[in-house]
Order: structure tokens, then sequence, then C-alpha cells
């Protein structure tokens, strides 16, 4: 019988005890590969699942210590109402090495005497990683650091080890993430709503993808029409944030990449694009871009999204020591959040507004990578129509136009948020003509998809090709 | 004809309503392991009350949850004025993959949800649950949702879209949260719009305009 159905009651409890003198160097029964922790500040349900993730680990199993054991680690759910209290308990009592589980572990410090903060819902392999650490029999904690660290909060501020002030991680309760934009009204299907709505609906809809001046695409010929009409007045992706994002997001990460691995903890590098209304945050070892200022403000979106001029914009990198800095700003500052891909899509989305980009050819076939995470990014009308018809085989932007009957204005907003991700990319001109000639050659009748054969064995690139 | 396999060819009819015997209406597959949705999902969309086969569960899946579907649950979506989608959510366990059989029958579309926080890889698990599905997946009819979806989780979106690749398959994958209408309906929408490309006839215009009945 498992310890969960001898005792499916008796979670032992958290108690603050005034003793400081626990050793701090986890250590496990050698007879029985069983490393007793604490469970604390957490739902039945996180209690439930974590137990029966403990349950399977294996060699080292970490398991509910009984009231008679000494717990080696304290569990608290950092996102707990109670785990606050806890922790302070815990700081001034046991002093207990403590395991935080939180949605988004990389915005909780791991400062001691916090070890781990791990993802929830827990995965095998982070408490895997947990228990290896806590059997390894390393100190897990540093007294003196600890008390030294007591002695620099009491005066006021904590100082990391570079003697710089060292900053909390931005608090999600503060910067809330605008994407995934739960709230957010499907602009293709509307129900229910009032007339006001709707007209707010259409104008963000005329905001993000320009106007549809060329009238509603109702047949094929039209909407060729309305393609050339588009076409007649593109833009230049290059001038515009986007790109410019971009560019300084790859230098970021080439320097991530040229720093030592032992000091990747967190976010270890970022940069702020500057704009006089505007300031951009960005943090790609977190995959998180903050901003100043609400874009939801037609007057902030067209200022920020708008092509920009040689002296619109400055950037300043941070790295290393000078991280503390940026990170400060964050806090300070910030209004609101996205994830990198979200903003990205959002800015080519902004910058497009409908239109196709310079020198690109309607009837230049594309072929879908692999599908955007529609559901997470700024919701685009018929965004599933096009990426299916692009998913279905190779296709240029008449084609898809012709195809689907959707506004050909949604169709190149498409096109330059998908290409932006990387998951739209030119297709050449002979296998789309031979594709077009024998549709069943080239398909794997097997697995019911177009395959690329240089493709199948790889998958996508991590790093996103540009078009 | 035993008792089992005529109890199995009775349900294979109840619940086969495929496009054949009404154009407007699309039967869609809720499938994925326990624990990690599909329940929650088909509540979040349904717009009649939900018809559920929930038990107190005698395995270990009772350390996550305290309730189990053995046979199915049912419910509608009204994707618009002319096209209604029957949602039918799956068992999870593997003993109950005979339900898996008779549900796909007539099915226009599946969603496939996974859980991003599970012990299992994505190879395991799109195993187990793509395979019993190949027509629709030779139909590419199939959309998958990552639920539990956060950094540091097993696999990441990617991983799911690499698994995929890996077998030349260019499916959606979108993070979702069965509680979210929004990331639901995507999802069921995403496994229908293949059929559009492939089947001129799919959603064919209803001359008379008059909404489906729900049931």
């Amino acid at each position: 019988m498992s310890r969960l159905d001898a005792e499916p009651t008796s979670y032992p409890t958290f108690q603050a005890s005034a003793g400081r003198d626990r050793l701090v160097v986890a250590q496990m029964s050698p007879s029985e590969n069983v490393l007793p922790v604490m469970l604390a500040g957490m739902s039945e349900r996180t209690r439930a699942l974590l137990a029966w993730h403990l349950e399977r680990q294996r060699p080292v199993r970490l398991a509910q210590a009984a009231s008679h054991e000494d717990a080696r680690a304290l569990f608290i759910d950092a996102d707990h109402p109670e785990a606050i209290a806890l922790l302070d308990a815990n700081r001034g009592g046991e002093r207990l090495p403590v395991v935080l589980l939180a949605v988004d572990p990389l915005r909780y410090p791991a400062l001691e005497p916090v070890i781990e903060v791990i993802a929830k819902p827990v995965s095998a392999s982070e408490l895997a990683r947990v228990a290896s650490r806590l059997s390894s029999g390393e100190p897990l904690l540093d007294r003196v650091d600890l008390v030294t660290n007591e002695e620099d909060s009491s005066q006021g501020h904590d100082t990391g080890d570079d003697g710089l002030p060292a900053v909390a991680w931005p608090d999600p309760e503060t910067i809330p993430l605008t994407v995934p934009p739960y709230d957010a009204p499907p602009y293709d299907t509307p129900r229910d709503d009032d007339p006001a709505t709707l007209a707010r609906k259409a104008a963000r809809v005329d905001a993000l993808f320009g106007r549809a001046d060329a009238g509603t695409a109702t047949s094929a010929t039209s909407s060729l029409t309305a393609a050339l009409e588009s076409a007649s007045s593109p833009y230049d992706p290059q001038a515009h944030l986007g790109a410019r994002l971009q560019r300084e997001l790859d230098l970021a990460r080439q320097d991530r990449q040229a720093l030592p691995v032992a000091d990747r903890r967190g976010p270890t590098s970022g940069f702020i694009l500057a704009m006089t209304h505007i300031e951009l945050y960005v943090l790609p070892d977190i995959d998180r871009v903050y901003v100043s200022a609400k874009l939801g403000r037609a007057v902030t979106s067209r200022l920020t999204f708008s092509a920009l001029g040689s002296d619109d914009l400055t950037v300043t990198h941070y790295r290393g020591p000078t991280m503390p800095v940026l990170l400060e700003r964050v806090r300070d500052r910030a209004s609101s959040g996205y994830t990198i891909d979200g903003f990205v899509w959002l800015a080519a989305l902004m910058g497009s507004q409908g239109r196709l980009p310079v020198g690109c050819d309607p009837a230049q076939p594309y072929r879908l990578r692999h599908w955007p995470n529609l559901t997470r990014l700024e919701p685009l009308p018929t965004s599933i129509e096009i990426a299916g018809c692009w998913a279905a085989g190779s296709a240029s932007v008449h084609e898809v136009i012709e195809r689907t009957g959707v506004q050909p204005r949604f169709v190149h907003a498409f096109l330059a948020a998908a290409t932006a991700l990387g998951a739209l990319v030119v297709a050449p001109f002979e296998s789309h003509r031979e594709r077009q000639h024998a549709p069943n050659e080239g398909r794997d009748r097997d697995l019911g998809c177009d395959v690329d054969p240089q493709r199948r064995d790889s998958g996508p690139d991590e790093t996103h090709e540009r078009v | 004809m035993s008792i089992r396999s005529a109890a199995i060819q009775a349900l294979t009819r109840l619940t086969n309503v495929s496009e054949s015997s009404d154009p407007r209406v699309s039967k869609v597959l809720i499938a994925g392991p326990v624990g990690v949705g599909k329940t929650t999902a088909v509540r979040t969309l349904s717009t009649v009350p939900v018809l559920e086969t929930d038990v107190v569960p005698s395995d270990e899946t009772r350390h996550i949850k305290s309730a189990t579907t053995v046979a199915m649950d049912f419910g509608v979506l009204r994707l618009d004025e002319r096209h209604v989608v029957h949602l039918y959510g799956t068992p999870g366990q593997r003993r109950f993959e005979f339900m898996w059989e008779i549900l796909s029958s007539g099915s226009a579309g599946l969603v496939v949800l996974v859980d991003d926080g599970a012990h299992a890889s994505p190879e395991a698990v799109l195993d187990e649950y793509l395979a019993p599905y190949a027509q629709l997946l030779d139909a590419r009819a199939v959309a998958i949702g990552v639920t539990r979806l956060v950094r540091g989780g097993q696999a990441g979106l990617a991983a799911w879209q690499r698994e995929l690749a890996r077998r030349g398959l260019l499916l959606p994958v979108f993070e979702a949260d069965p509680r979210k209408r929004r990331d639901v309906e995507r999802l069921v929408r995403a496994s229908l719009i293949a059929r559009q490309f492939d089947a001129p006839s799919f959603l064919p215009p209803d001359p008379s305009g008059r909404a489906v009945e729900e049931p």
C-alpha cells in the first residue's frame, strides 16, 4: 500500500522552530534510497500531483516526511497565499533548504535558503535534478552567506556577488503578460456583441491590418485585384521596429553563447530599445519583452510601429554586472509584457498594416514550416484558414487569396508576421510548379502530408530562417 | 455475435454522426492522456449540457483526480450559423482503447491534448495517441493542443513540433488551456481546416441559410 493510501490525510504541516543548528547538507539513508521532504504551502491538488511524481522517482526517491522523520528539504508552492509566511518562518526557524514550485520559475530568484526554483507542474526531469542535488551530499546552504545576506538586508538593500545591487525578478503580478490574450475577443467569431463592441473590434482590426480600402473580397477576381492594389503600396520591413528587434536579439544571443556556462544562471544579458515615447526592455533569456507604455493606445501603437528614422531609436545592451541596472528599470517602469514571439508577431502585423513588403512578388510561392502558436499571438482574422491553405502545400500570395477567399490585407499581414517568426519561408518556383502539375508527387501517402525529404529527419530548426 | 461486439456495433452506429448523414454536422474527437483536460475542454466548448461518463477511478489515476471518463464525454459546439460540431471526449486510459475505435468512426477531426509537464516524452505520447487514428492523420485532420506549457517544462512547443516533423507531419500545434474557450475552439477549427483544401465539399453553403438544430 502506498504512503498516500496509508495516510491520506496525514500530510505533515510545517512548523517553524527556533533551532538554527540544523546541518544544511542533505543526507540520505543508505539503506533505502528515500529522502524525506516536507510539502507545505500548496493546494491539495498540487500536493497530490507532486506526491504522485515523487512516488515514481528513481533511483533516489523523495518522499513526504513522516512526523518522526527529519525532512531534508521543504517544497513550497510560490503561488500559494501562504508561501511568503512559510518562507519567512523557515528563514527564522529551521532553515531547511527550500525548493520553490512556480509557474514561471525564472521569475523567482534562488536566494538562500531557496536552493531550487522549478516549474509547475513539475516534470520528472526537474524532480530528478532536485533529488540528485539533495542526495549529493554537497553543502546546499552556505551559513556564512546567510548571515551576510541578513546583514545586508538589514541595511536596506541586498548586494550580489559583484557588489552591485541584487534586483528581484519582475513581479508577474505587477507586470502582467499582454500575451496570452485570454480576454481578447476573437475577431472571427463575434457572438452576442453589442454594436459598440463590434465597432471597437473593427477599429482594432483596421489598426492592425490597415483599412479594407479595396473592399471585401468576395470573389477570386476581386481578391486578386485587391492584392495587386495593395502590392502597389509596399512597405519596407527593415525600416520598422520588428527588424531592429531581430537584429539586436541576434547580437544578444551571440553574446550569450560567448558567456561561460557557469555564468548563465538567470538572465545574463538584455537590452533596451528606447524611443521618445516608450522603452522596450528585452530579456531574451526569459523570453520576455516588457514595455513602459501600453501599446493598446492607438497613438502609442502608431508611434511605436511606424517606420523608424535614423535617430528615432537608441539601443543599450546590458550584460553580466550591468544586468541589475536593466532589471531595476524593468521593475520600476514596465507596465506590460509580451513573449518575444508574441511581440515579433505583433510588430510585424503593425508594420505591415496589411501591405506586402518591398520586393515581394505575389506570385512567389511560400511554404509553411510550422504552424504559428495561434492561441497565444495577436489574433488575426482567418489566420487558421490562411495557415491551413499554406499547410496544404506551397502556394503564392495570389493563390492563397484565391483559395481561401479572405481579404488580401489579412493574407499580407499573415505573410509578414509568419515570416518574421520563421514559420513561413520561400519555396522554390521549380518545386511549386512540379507540385501543381503532379499534386500527388511528393505527398507522403502514409503520413498524409507534404514532406521535404531533407527535413524529414531533422525537424524544424531551432534558429528561424528569414525571408 | 457476442454481446460485447453487438454492443460495440450499436454504440458505433449511435455515435457515428458523419457528414454523410448531415453535411452541416461534423464530429470531432478530443483525445489524449489521462488528466490532460479532455472533459474540461468539452465542458468549455459545449453549448448544451455535457453528457459525461465519469466514475471514481480505481487505479493510480485516483492520485490525480477524483473522477475519470470511462466511455466518452459528449457536447455540442456551434461554430457558426450553419455549422455544428459534435464533440466526443475519449477516455485516456489505454485499457479503454476499444472506445477510441468506436468513437473515431465518422470523425471529421481530432484534437489531441498533450501535457507538457508529464513524464512521457513527446515521442511516446504521440505514438500512443496518434497511431489509433491513422485515417484522420492521413487526412491531416488533427490538431495538437499542448497544455501546462511553462518554462522549464518537459518539452516546450518546439519539441512537439520537432517530433511531428520527424514523422513527416505538419500539424497545427498550439498552446492550449482547456478552460479557455478561445484556445479549444481554435484547436477544433484547425483540426477541420485541412479538409477545406482537400475536399471542396467541406462545409457547403446552406442554400436555405437555416441554422442546424442542436440535438
